[in-house]
């Protein structure tokens, strides 16, 4: 177990330097340089600035001495907001995002995990037809339908909830958001659990704990589960990436100041160093919760480990 | 997959199925046709009838929106484009991703695993992030929607493709293809891509919905398709400035949006559980 | 009575004949019943309903009565207070009925405490024991490990002990060995005699073959199409057959000692296997290694490579034809040496050697038909690069009539064709290449009496027109017995024998072939049953003769040194008692 884990640690680096790379150069290639918004400057102050910003150096060194900041911690002034560091930024953003899509998880999990075993357990009959439409429903609408929508039924019409951050109490103003949020993913793991299950369900081995005189519930528990997990927790590596690319449209629809709309308006504002620090930031998340996915698939289906 | 297989929802068994596949079909007729049948253009504005509610009384029949443009005309206006760059692109994403799934998995060994490092390294780009960058630096330029989306799409085609030629590399009629003494070339040719059809096939049901949301997701941010074109993302944007006063200019396209998915999803579906091969062989 | 079942029958919707029907018999504690029949038969079918473990649609009608309680219709709870603790089941393939994300020791444990049997804290004790009793070497390492990490044979045992578990009256074996390498086979077979006579555990075992019908029951039951068509003491159904369907089985049982072929006419050899050594890099389970192995194969001869699993002997195979590279030695086609990687070698070369392998179905591309599926040989070398749409029709109408197949399934995709047909396309498919050599690897294991006979005398007759030489890859005594001229032995990657047909069978020089000539079962009552040879451990051992743990014969040198191979009375063994030893019966 510890080699499994070992060996995924040590390919995840080279990745992870690779993506820094490819953002960075992206970065950089991009046409119109952080100061094209302003007035035009005089050449010896652009030369000035750009000394400053290291800009007029060969890019390789560019690059150096930014994986180095990196390494540190310090991912570098932010070109817009000239007061604060990359890091700081998305420091202070980070909670707000951390919530939302933290809590958006957890809901769709448990929900989407239960609604998926109900209609396995009961399939074919009306509860499982029920689940079923509305699951494919759910998918069907993306996010920036949803969000308008429930604000539009739930917020302006029938005012339960806030509609808007600013709007209500602490738990209040969270609860339009993370639902949303948590909506196309809920569908998604009920539609995937439930195939699973059924799946699992008609397996040998489940025969065979019958056969063994285990009761439904036994075999459920302690048969079905880990194997019916291993597609759920799979997908769960996509899901965390599309669940943070989710959060961009919620926080814009409800003002929330969360990563998602600092990454929207540094990019508006050309402002290039919180691009790729929020960037970067991104990819190593989703690359550590990638890999802490990949150990829960190894824990559930030993046969992995062996390879 | 013969192409009277691929119609065959049309006459599914199951009521769902063919309700689903008469659906779609009826809104890619709807939205090919029906621009060119409405007296309205999509362009025409008229500024003495903004923000009429639907109804058919004065020849709205969906409303207007706060130019004046008749809604019913744009939202189909907006349905061709979404639709035809969901299919472009998928298109393209299908091409790039088999032809690097299937190389790296026939070549094996290195060449195999520099060509996964890649797709390791760009999966973990939180790509949606990297588009919208590359948007709005290079300015809205419409044929930048396919290449982004085909971009993103690939990655997961790729993973998928190289993993089923990895399995089939070892089946038995490959190998003897190989002992036959045929050319690496006409042997991922005529024996590992027909039978990559099948997941091919799968996987194209799930990334067309995927480049649907993708295009409306980026113009809903104000990215895509630019005025006076539209696409159904940028309806429900427009939509969502107004859905307190005119509720309609958001829930029109946003249904048509989700139907649109909806059926998609179905089908694709059903299609799946036709091409498993654990049926009775296909 | 113990087990009355009366009139059973089994439907399913949709479906004009039932699967079962009429079926009747009775069993006292102790007592065992053999079921056989042909695939399809409703063998599996009559198993899973004695314990109600069919599918939701299917309809059961009759009576299942253990101990005078009805089981039919008795609605899961009832059921449950029936299964393993009053019958139990073992399944046909314990990889696939055995949970593979829990341990053996989870699976155990779950029997244990759904039944009441341990406590939550005390189930180890009881566990251990059962390993035991399934004579499991080391219970303590199985208990801790993952069913992909045990042995075929292993994996069985472990499926038996859970059926144990709860000591239920009846145990119903449905195809309990059919995946098992024939001397594990023996073994797992003992246990359940041992189980019968010691602890009074009546048997129901299922199978289609009579070799393990004719020593491991009293009485047996015949099914064709769902339905019983004779039933009677083993004795006298094997002497007396009366029904033509148990007539038809008993005359196809392979025999080992139907005649074998007469001895190849010696000739230069055309494949010569020099020192040739293969080994996996792979960490814990190392499968098929080859070990210094020489062999040679003459023009129109028939060499059988036999041995179980793990022998190495589709290593050897594959490595023969370049799908798998060997680490050292070499192999010679009429004496030149070939690249050891298949695609280092040049087409041309590549045709000279062709194979056939297990899977029929899997060896033929499901995108194509028949048709396209032959004229790839067709299209390389010797024929015009493009050739002509009714050229190609003629060429593989004519490759199809030399296998005796009809030229009316070129059109066909594989899996329209029966198991036999899409057999003898891939054998179409070989023979077009023109080679001198033809692989067959397990060419015909896969196929039942009929088709596997054919098979066999389509090979033998392309060998005598065009003097191909065969390598036969298989475990199967009697298909060696009925087709090779010289067989050689193979166990743990090495080459244990290499004797002519008549003389392998007649007087084995080697242990290990003498055990394995005696775990096959024989088709008939009044012969001795088979043998078990001591199980294997789980490596072979470091030092030594790799057969020498589990050698009647062996002596002190045996574990010091392994054996070359000598020539002892015309057989080439390894063995160091070879001389002073007689294996006859």
């Amino acid at each position: 177990m510890l080699r499994f884990i070992l060996v995924r640690l040590a390919s995840a680096v080279p990745t992870l330097l690779l993506v820094i790379a490819v953002a960075f150069l992206m970065v950089r290639a991009a046409p119109g340089g952080p100061f094209d918004a302003e007035r035009v400057l005089p050449p010896e102050t652009a030369a000035n600035l750009a000394a400053a910003y290291h800009l007029d150096e060969p890019l390789p060194v560019q690059f150096a001495r930014y994986l180095g900041g990196v390494l540190r911690g310090d991912l570098g002034p932010s070109y817009y907001y000239r007061d604060y560091e990359v890091q700081e930024l998305i420091a202070a953003a980070l909670p707000v995002t951390a919530l939302l899509a933290g809590l958006a998880a957890a809901v769709a999990l448990v929900v989407g995990l239960a609604a998926g075993a109900c209609a396995a357990l009961t399939a074919n009959s009306g509860t499982d037809r029920l689940v079923t439409g509305l699951a494919m429903t759910g998918i069907s609408v993306p996010v920036f339908v949803i969000a308008p929508l429930m604000v539009l039924a739930f917020a302006v019409h029938l005012g339960w909830f806030p509609a808007s951050w600013t709007g209500g109490g602490r738990g209040e103003r969270l609860v339009l958001p993370v639902i949303a949020l948590a909506l196309p993913h809920i569908a998604f793991l009920a539609r995937l659990t439930r195939g699973s299950l059924l799946e699992v369900l008609s397996a040998d081995f489940i025969r065979a704990a019958r056969a063994q005189g285990l009761g439904t519930w036994r075999v459920l528990r302690v048969h079905a589960l880990k194997p019916a997990l291993l597609p759920v927790v799979s997908y769960l590596g996509p899901a965390l990436a599309s669940l943070l690319t989710g959060a961009v449209v919620v926080e814009a629809v409800f003002g929330i100041p969360g990563l998602g709309q600092l990454f929207v308006r540094s990019g508006l504002n050309r402002d290039y160093t919180l691009v790729l620090g929020i960037v970067i930031f991104y990819a190593a998340l989703i690359i550590v919760l990638n890999l802490v996915v990949d150990l829960v698939y190894g824990w559930l289906d030993p046969r992995v480990r062996a390879r | 997959m013969s192409l009277r297989a691929a119609l065959s929802p049309l006459a599914g068994r199951t009521r769902g199925v063919r309700l689903g596949a008469w659906l779609l079909l009826g809104v890619v007729a709807l939205a090919v046709l029906g621009p060119e049948l409405s007296p309205h253009d999509y362009r025409d504005t008229n500024f003495d009838a903004r923000l009429l509610p639907p109804g058919l009384a004065g020849g709205h029949l969906f409303g207007t929106d706060e130019l004046g443009r008749d809604l019913f005309v744009r939202t189909l206006t907006g349905t061709r484009v979404t639709l035809l760059v969901a299919l472009v692109a998928s298109l393209v994403s299908l091409v790039i991703g088999v032809a690097w799934g299937s190389i790296a998995g026939y070549a094996g060994g290195r060449i195999d695993a520099f060509m996964m490092r890649a797709v390791d390294a760009l999966y973990a780009l939180p790509f949606i992030f990297l588009v919208i960058l590359l948007m709005v630096a290079f300015e809205r330029n419409f044929f930048l929607i396919f290449v982004a989306i085909g971009a993103i799409n690939w990655l997961d085609m790729a993973r998928i493709v190289r993993g089923q030629t990895l399995s089939l590399k070892q089946r038995e009629f490959v190998l003897a293809a190989e002992l036959l003494g045929v050319r690496p070339a006409a042997v991922l040719w005529r024996h590992v891509m027909p039978n990559l059809l099948g997941v091919v096939v799968v996987y194209l049901t799930l990334t067309i919905p995927q480049a649907i949301l993708v295009e409306s997701f980026l113009s809903f941010l104000g990215l895509g398709v630019q005025e006076p074109g539209t696409s159904l993302g940028a309806l429900v944007n427009s939509g969502v400035a107004h859905m307190e006063r005119a509720p309609w200019l958001l829930l029109v396209p946003s249904t048509l949006l989700a139907l649109v998915l909806f059926c998609c999803h179905f089908l694709g579906d059903d299609l799946r559980d036709r091409l498993d091969p654990r049926r009775s062989g296909s | 009575m113990l087990l009355d079942v009366a009139n059973l029958e089994v439907a399913y919707p949709g479906s004009a004949r039932p699967a079962v029907a009429g079926v009747s018999f009775a069993l006292e504690r102790g007592e065992s019943l053999g079921v056989v029949g042909a695939s399809g038969s409703g063998k599996t079918q009559t198993a899973l309903a004695l314990l109600g473990l069919l599918p939701r649609e299917a309809r059961v009608s009759g009576s299942v009565r253990l101990d005078g309680a009805e089981l039919l219709g008795a609605g899961e709870r009832g059921l449950n207070r029936a299964r393993a603790r009053r019958i139990g089941m073992v399944f046909q393939d314990p990889a696939a009925a055995l949970n593979p994300c829990l341990t053996i020791g989870r699976q155990l444990q779950q029997v244990l405490l759904a039944h009441g049997i341990a406590r939550r804290a005390g189930w180890r004790p009881a566990a251990r024991r059962l390993l035991e009793r399934v004579g499991l070497p080391d219970p303590e390492r199985v208990l801790t490990a993952w069913p992909h990490q045990l042995s075929g044979g292993m994996r069985q045992r472990a499926m038996i002990a859970l059926a144990l578990a709860a000591a239920p009256d009846v145990v119903v074996a449905d195809e309990p060995t059919t995946a098992l390498d024939v001397t594990v086979q023996a073994g797992i077979l003992a246990l359940l005699r041992e189980l019968r006579e010691e602890d009074g555990v009546a048997l129901v075992l299922i199978t289609h073959d009579l070799g393990v019908i004719a020593h491991n029951v009293e009485r047996v039951l015949v099914l064709a199409d769902g339905r019983p068509v004779e039933a009677g003491a083993v004795r006298d159904v094997f002497r007396e057959p009366k029904h033509p369907h148990t007539c038809a089985l008993v005359a196809a049982a392979p025999r080992l000692d139907a005649p074998a072929p007469p001895p190849a006419s010696p000739s230069a050899p055309v494949l010569s296997i020099e020192r040739l050594s293969v080994s996996y890099a792979g960490r814990g389970a190392a499968t098929d290694a080859v070990r210094d192995l020489s062999l040679e194969v003459g023009r129109g001869e028939t060499l059988a490579i036999v041995g179980e699993s793990g022998s190495g002997k589709t290593t050897l195979a594959r490595a023969v034809t370049g799908l798998v590279t060997p680490g050292t030695g070499r192999v010679r086609l009429r004496g030149e040496a070939l690249a050891p990687a298949l695609r280092d070698r040049e087409p041309a070369v590549r045709r000279r050697i062709q194979m056939v392998f297990q899977d029929p179905q899997g060896s033929l591309d499901p995108a194509l038909t028949v048709r396209e599926i032959l004229a790839e040989p067709l299209g390389l070398g010797g024929i015009a690069r493009r050739p002509s749409a009714g050229a190609v029709q003629d060429a593989t109408a004519a490759l199809l009539a030399r296998v005796q197949l009809d030229a009316g399934l070129l059109p066909r995709r594989p899996h329209e064709l029966s198991g036999g047909q899409a057999q003898r396309v891939a054998i179409a498919r070989a023979l077009a290449a023109g080679p001198e050599v033809l692989v067959c690897d397990e060419a015909v294991s896969a196929l039942d009496g009929s088709a596997r006979a054919g098979v066999l005398e389509l090979l033998e007759r392309e060998q005598a027109a065009t003097g191909l030489a065969l390598v036969f890859i298989t475990h199967d005594l009697a298909v060696v017995r009925r087709i090779a001229h010289r067989v050689a032995v193979m166990y743990a990657g090495y080459l244990c024998e290499l004797a002519d047909n008549a003389a392998l069978f007649a007087r084995p020089r080697h242990p290990y072939t003498r055990a394995l000539l005696d775990a096959v079962p024989l088709p008939d009552p009044a012969a001795p049953p088979a043998a078990a040879p001591p199980p294997a451990a789980m490596a072979p051992p470091a030092n030594g003769c790799t057969w020498q743990p589990r050698c009647r014969h062996a002596i002190e040198r045996c574990t010091r040194e392994m054996p070359g191979l000598a020539a002892v009375g015309g057989t080439l063994v390894a063995c160091h008692r070879a001389a002073e030893l007689d294996l006859r019966r």
